[in-house]
């Protein structure tokens, strides 16, 4: 499962090396902070999380028998700490039930979206992603990260694959519905 | 139309940017783990482990118990009674019993010891300043 480059890098970190763990860390850094932020939904919040599971990721370093894919090992661990951190919170995030369907024009949004650039993208789906609970979004980033695999996403969230199929379709569903309406408010206003 | 939607979100979460932590992050997570990893991991351990010291002791007193039960606690019976020290330090202390110095050794001698204090604590002040 491993790449014979990963298997160096780990035993290095395992051989007490912590310049190779900055290494590993620059590597999966971006990938772990966007899916805590999307789970948590603030920056200072998102950036704690990411270095708790980074320590924990260093400390069961051990552990990890290499029998998954390593980024999805820390997809896991990440999940886990945010999930943690959400419990300890209690903080409830704000959801937005969208059970109606409307004939929308989608197209309409497709046109926006290519005008946009990267920085406003971002925002967008952040603000999109703060609208969905917390598992959705996490959800939904791994969904795209793991490039559509559900077997992996399996074994990061302890879901079954029809369970993951459900949740999932209705996640990306909502999502949808929460941009459409978020772009097209932004839209209306612009046109004045 | 109800793939549209699909397609919209597939759009934009696949181009969608990862973010970025801030600047430091690897710099503060490195330091939290060297940290974590350089504390000492100093643990007492005695010299003898509890068995030994028990051992010890229960050999000791059993050793004691067997003594007195042997030869009693009255120092002019058996095996006591033939201990003689006296001639040991009658050698050693007689000796001196005739020896007397001049007040000039005795004086020398304080001097010798008030000096010799005087620069152990120069001597510390000195060290401590030139090798720390």
């Amino acid at each position: 499962m491993l790449t014979n480059k990963e298997q160096k890098l780990l035993s290095d970190i395992r051989g007490g090396n912590t310049h190779a763990y900055g290494v590993f860390v620059d590597q999966y850094k971006d990938l772990v902070y966007t899916l805590t932020l999307r789970m948590l939904g603030n920056r200072e919040e998102a950036e704690e999380v990411s270095q708790d599971t980074f320590i924990k990721i260093f400390n069961s370093l051990d552990s990890f028998k290499g029998d998954s894919k390593i980024s999805s090992w820390i997809y896991r661990i990440a999940y886990n700490t945010s999930l943690d951190r959400i419990k300890k919170n209690k903080k409830r995030r704000v959801e937005v039930d969208f059970d109606f369907v409307k004939a929308k024009a989608y197209a309409d949004v497709d046109n926006a979206m290519e005008k946009m650039v990267q920085q406003e993208k971002s925002e967008l789906i952040n603000a999109c992603m703060g609208k969905l609970s917390a598992e959705d979004a996490a959800i939904v980033t791994l969904f795209y990260f793991e490039e559509k695999n559900l077997v992996e996403m399996e074994k990061i969230l302890n879901l079954s694959v029809n369970t993951l199929k459900v949740r999932l379709f209705r996640a990306r569903k909502k999502l949808a519905d929460i941009m459409q309406n978020s772009m097209l408010g932004e839209i209306l206003e612009s046109n004045g | 139309m109800d793939k549209k939607w699909e397609e919209l979100v597939d759009k934009l979460m696949n181009e969608a940017p990862l973010e970025q932590p801030s600047i430091d992050f690897t710099k503060n997570l490195m330091q939290k783990i060297e940290a974590e990893t350089a504390q000492p991991k100093f643990e007492y351990q005695p010299i003898m482990s509890r068995a030994t010291l028990v051992s010890i002791g229960v050999s000791f007193l059993a050793l004691v118990v067997f003594l007195i039960s042997k030869f009693g606690f009255n120092s002019n019976e058996g095996w006591f009674a033939k201990l003689k020290f006296d001639a040991a330090f009658d050698n050693v202390w007689g000796g001196f019993e005739l020896y007397t110095s001049s007040k000039v050794l005795v004086y020398s001698v304080l001097l010798f010891g008030l000096l010799f204090f005087a620069q152990v604590t120069r001597l510390k002040r000195y060290f401590d300043k030139t090798h720390f």
